[in-house]
């Protein structure tokens, strides 16, 4: 695949393995809202999801009309193989460069990308 | 539903404009899911803290999706694309992509910005000033097109004022109007702390507030029984500004008392603030129940005399009825009226006038003059658009290459047509944004303009909802007009050249070489028109001001006062002007010092009255008739209107003598002919007067009137409360100011001096209409010259950068400089020598249309026609100069290289 995945883009694949068949706008909003502490703009998730899923890692399915929402429908997401596949490459990487190094607030910590 | 709200309360709807904007701005494939998202958690954070934070969370979400111009994924359009073509999202589109395009070229915008804000921004301000004029002549009147107002004629004047008894009888006969109300302008004396303060107010019949449609903001209007017994009921209604500045805005104002020339008026309710009474361009501080009149004029007949006509009215149409027919009904009552009462309405009739065109108030003054200058600020903004529509000429070339390649890949010519056009209405609303803040500062210029005067001027030229939307339309149809010819061109499809990068190429200039020149030529014929009108305006205001009216306007100092509020009677009131006088001659570097109730060429408004001359016979149905002035002892001399025959009056013509007037040249051939008008006798009633001098003809209400009868009155005999102190001097007349009030004080500490002025200042009123015009097409005319110079430069400019090749070639062959100038400036010269003859065509046609608002100078003034395009052609050499030079600096062998 070859493809390194952005902070972002890693936050909303995870996400999406803690939501399971449950991931959709509000949820995943909400889940990073409440895990990371950050406020999140909408737009923002939606762009990425696209952007995961034009890469062929996230898939998406239209669920039926809701009442609560007036009718209108949500847009269910879920991780795709190749999606797993590239999270935990990520995630591999990211151990790897942590091994050893001593993250430190003199040091400026571990610094991102 | 119902069991929700009862339970836990139905969660409240999202803030609506940004549900609004995020509904239109999301692009459709997305919109449902998301919508649904932001609903979903605006009702979860309103559940989980509260509504406030909700909307605020909703309005940052629905503010980051607009702001970073969310974009669908590339995917998701591919879809949308083909499921249609949805003209609000292309719309959209549009907009967003000529943003970005306008904000690339910085330049090219503001110019164009700042060419069409000057154009929409001089509109806007004429259109603020015509509907505070014309539009809206009563603030806060309901349905102002509604009102007429009603005046008089006579056979020998087409307007004259109404009298109580006629407007009583119209009022009740005339079927025509829903309501018809009185009113007539007056100055008073308000009591309080210190000296009396002069206010303005008007005597209205009962009906006033209700005619006109104005409901109070505090207390009443008038009662029907406040309009039928005279002096009866002493009450007011105050306006709302003078509510703020006497009584501090106080809630318990209604029931207070306000003292008016010694009389005392219970108030019983305040107009709201946008009131300011019934006579366009005035302000009034107070009004008052007809009844009263006699109460503050004691002794007036004004209410029984019929003879006595004093003032207008204003009446509302009925739906449905025209002023033709009101007309046509009115005249016909003045003759049943006529019939009744043949000893005063002998010849007397009833005119209705649109309140726009209405003979009284700033209208009448003013309404020619705007509606000219409406047209001219269309002509600048039709010059800036021909200038801009260049521009935007040049650059499509520049984007040739780029539309062909979208119109190849199949974009159909109206998408691309929309598209231009979307970004030129945009360049439009951006204008219009600045031409709102330029108007913002200059609609109040027109005050700059107006002449000195004893009067409250005033008139609501703040930016209202019309100003905004015409300015608002004006911006999106220039954008529309600017645009659409250079966007039918640059989408005409020359694929293969635009595509081979010939941006020089013979073929593909041609055609938009032929609209560029035709824009040239449009510019220069419509700024020869403005410069030639500001040509004619200049000349008129400058003869206007070195005209000689008959007497001497400058060095003479002006000072009102009015006796009457404060408790004068005409004999203590004789007494003070004999003392007044008296005292005016003792100040150093007083030359000589006179009273005159009437000031010339003013605004102030004139008397005249019809009379009996001895040893006249007048022909069947002919009125004999005079202007008249009262004025003191030494009027002639001080100023300066030679004396013919006979004598002035001095102080000794003073009341127990002899009653004397001096008359006019105009006069004495009028209805003396050969004899001698010394020592005969004329009756303005049954005393006879006594003629003692003539003095020569001069002017007194408009520069241009046709030489006018005139009766000079001595105001000791003729006794009028109120009156202008003239006094002349060597040096500066406002540093008398002080010492005449200083004169004025010793003989009354408690009489106010009002409208310290100098006469010079006053008499522009009298060539006001050419002030204005004069001053504003000065500006408009400057602004078309550069504009038409900046217009001729780029198109030479670009013309020569187009032709640099050929330049080239032309220099290798061995051309001179001077004929590479000659070729260029040729070009130009032509352009602008096309434009210059049309120009004059149109010129003469719009000259005859103003012909009426000129003063000295004829429609076909031959210095202005000759001079002008002069001046025009040497400014558009200039312009064609500047880029012919850098010409012949070509490099042949780079210009060959070039391509």
């Amino acid at each position: 695949m070859g493809h390194a995945l952005g902070e972002f883009e890693q936050i909303i694949l995870l996400a999406l393995v803690r939501l399971g068949p449950d991931a959709y706008g509000v949820t995943i909003l909400r889940e990073i809202e409440l895990r990371t502490g950050r406020r999140v703009a909408i737009g923002a998730v939606y762009t990425s999801l696209a952007r995961l899923e034009k890469k062929g890692y996230v898939a998406h399915h239209v669920g039926p009309p809701t009442p609560e929402r007036g009718g209108r429908r949500k847009k269910f997401y879920q991780l795709e193989p190749a999606g797993a596949r590239a999270l935990s490459q990520s995630f591999e990487a990211l151990t790897a460069m942590i091994e050893d190094a001593s993250p430190s607030p003199a040091t400026g910590g571990i610094r991102r990308k | 539903m119902s069991a929700e709200r009862m339970t836990a309360g139905k969660p409240r709807r999202p803030p609506r404009l940004a549900h609004w904007l995020v509904t239109r701005l999301l692009p459709p494939a997305e919109r449902e899911f998301l919508l649904g998202d932001l609903e979903e958690q605006h009702a979860h954070i309103e559940q989980q803290s509260s509504r406030r934070a909700a909307d605020r969370w909703f309005w940052g979400q629905a503010l980051r999706l607009t702001a970073v111009r969310w974009t669908p994924p590339a995917v998701e359009v591919e879809m949308e694309r083909r499921k249609g073509d949805s003209v609000m999202q292309n719309f959209w589109q549009d907009l967003s992509y000529g943003t970005r395009l306008l904000a690339k070229s910085p330049g090219f915008t503001a110019v164009a910005v700042l060419t069409l804000a000057l154009g929409i921004g001089a509109n806007a301000t004429i259109f603020s000033w015509l509907n505070a004029v014309l539009l809206e002549p009563i603030p806060g009147a309901e349905a102002p097109s509604e009102l007429v107002m009603v005046s008089g004629t006579s056979r020998a004047q087409a307007n004259i004022s109404l009298s109580y008894p006629d407007f009583k009888d119209l009022r009740s006969r005339a079927q025509s109007f829903t309501g018809m109300t009185m009113q007539e302008e007056n100055a008073f004396a308000l009591a309080g702390d210190g000296p009396p303060e002069r206010i303005y107010g008007q005597f209205v019949s009962g009906s006033f507030f209700d005619v006109l449609g104005v409901r109070m903001l505090r207390g009443r209007g008038f009662l029907p029984e406040e309009d039928e017994v005279p002096g009866k009921h002493p009450v007011a209604v105050i306006s709302y500004p003078f509510w703020q500045r006497k009584f501090g805005g106080d809630e318990g104002i209604v029931g207070r008392t306000i003292t008016l020339n010694n009389q005392a008026l219970t108030v019983v309710g305040v107009a709201p603030p946008e009131f300011q009474g019934s006579f366009t361009g005035l302000i009034f501080e107070v009004w008052m129940p007809v009844m009263l009149e006699p109460t503050f004029f004691p002794g007036s007949t004004n209410l029984e005399n019929r003879g006595n006509r004093w003032f207008t009215a204003v009446a509302r149409l009925k739906p449905g009825v025209t002023v033709g027919q009101a007309q046509a009904e009115l005249s016909t009552l003045a003759q049943q009226i006529s019939a009744e009462n043949p000893n005063t309405n002998e010849g007397i009739g009833a005119v209705v006038h649109r309140f726009s065109e209405a003979p009284r108030g700033a209208q009448s003054v003013l309404r020619p003059v705007l509606l000219m200058l409406m047209g001219v600020v269309g002509v600048v903004l039709l010059i800036a658009c021909a200038n801009v529509a260049n521009l935007l000429l040049a650059r499509a070339t520049g984007r040739r290459k780029e539309i062909a390649v979208r119109l190849a890949l199949g974009a159909s010519r109206a998408r691309l047509m929309r598209q231009l056009l979307t970004e030129s209405a945009l360049l439009g609303l951006m204008a219009g944004a600045v031409a709102l803040v330029i108007t913002f500062w200059t609609s109040g210029l027109l005050f700059a303009l107006v002449p000195a005067t004893d009067m409250p001027i005033y008139l609501d030229l703040q930016l209202n909802t019309r100003v905004l939307v015409f300015t608002l339309a004006m911006a999106v149809l220039t954008g529309l007009v600017f645009g659409f010819a250079p966007a039918l061109n640059a989408t005409r499809a020359e694929l293969t050249t635009a595509l081979k990068d010939e941006s020089g190429s013979v073929a593909g200039g041609r055609t938009k070489g032929w609209l560029r020149n035709s824009l040239v030529v449009v510019q220069v014929t419509l700024s020869l028109v403005l410069l030639i009108a500001a040509g004619l305006f200049l000349r008129s205001l400058d003869k206007a001001q070195t005209f000689n009216p008959g007497f001497n306007p400058r060095g003479v100092l002006l000072a009102g006062i009015d006796l009457l509020p404060s408790g004068y009677t005409s004999q203590q009131g004789r007494q003070f002007y004999e003392q007044l006088i008296e005292r005016l001659d003792t100040i150093p570097g007083v030359t000589s010092a006179a009273l005159s109730r009437r000031v010339p060429l003013g605004f102030g408004g004139s008397s005249s009255s019809s009379m009996r001359v001895e040893g006249y016979e007048p022909a069947q149905d002919e009125q004999v008739w005079s202007f008249i002035y009262n004025v003191g002892p030494d009027y002639l001399r001080t100023m300066e209107i030679p004396l013919v025959r006979g004598r002035e009056f001095t102080r000794e013509d003073k009341l127990g003598q002899t009653l004397v007037a001096v008359i006019n040249e105009t006069l004495v051939e009028r209805y003396w002919k050969d004899r001698d008008p010394i020592g005969s006798r004329i009756f303005f009633g049954p005393d006879p007067i006594t003629i003692v001098g003539v003095a020569r003809n001069s002017k007194y209400r408009q520069l241009n009137e046709a030489p006018a009868p005139m009766v000079y009155l001595s105001l000791l005999q003729f006794y009028r409360s109120d009156a202008n102190l003239h006094v002349r001097t060597d040096g500066d007349p406002m540093a008398l100011a002080g010492p005449v009030q200083e004169v004025i004080r010793s003989l009354d500490p408690n009489l106010p001096v009002y409208a310290l002025r100098t006469l010079e200042g006053n008499i522009e009123a009298a060539s006001f209409q050419q002030r204005l015009a004069g001053n504003l097409l000065g500006v408009f005319g400057a602004l078309a010259l550069l504009l038409a110079a900046v217009g001729i430069y780029g198109v030479i400019s670009y013309a020569v950068g187009q032709r640099t090749h050929e330049i080239g070639i032309r220099m290798a062959l061995g051309a001179q400089p001077r004929d590479i100038l000659r070729l260029v400036v040729g070009h130009g010269m032509l352009l602008t020598g096309i434009g210059l003859v049309l120009g004059t065509g149109a010129a003469f046609g719009a000259a005859q249309l103003m012909s009426s608002l000129l003063f000295g100078v004829g429609a076909t003034d031959p210095l202005t026609f000759v001079g002008v395009p002069i001046v025009l052609g040497a400014v558009a050499l200039l312009a064609c100069w500047l880029p012919a030079h850098r010409a012949t600096r070509v490099d042949p062998i780079k210009a060959l290289r070039y391509e």
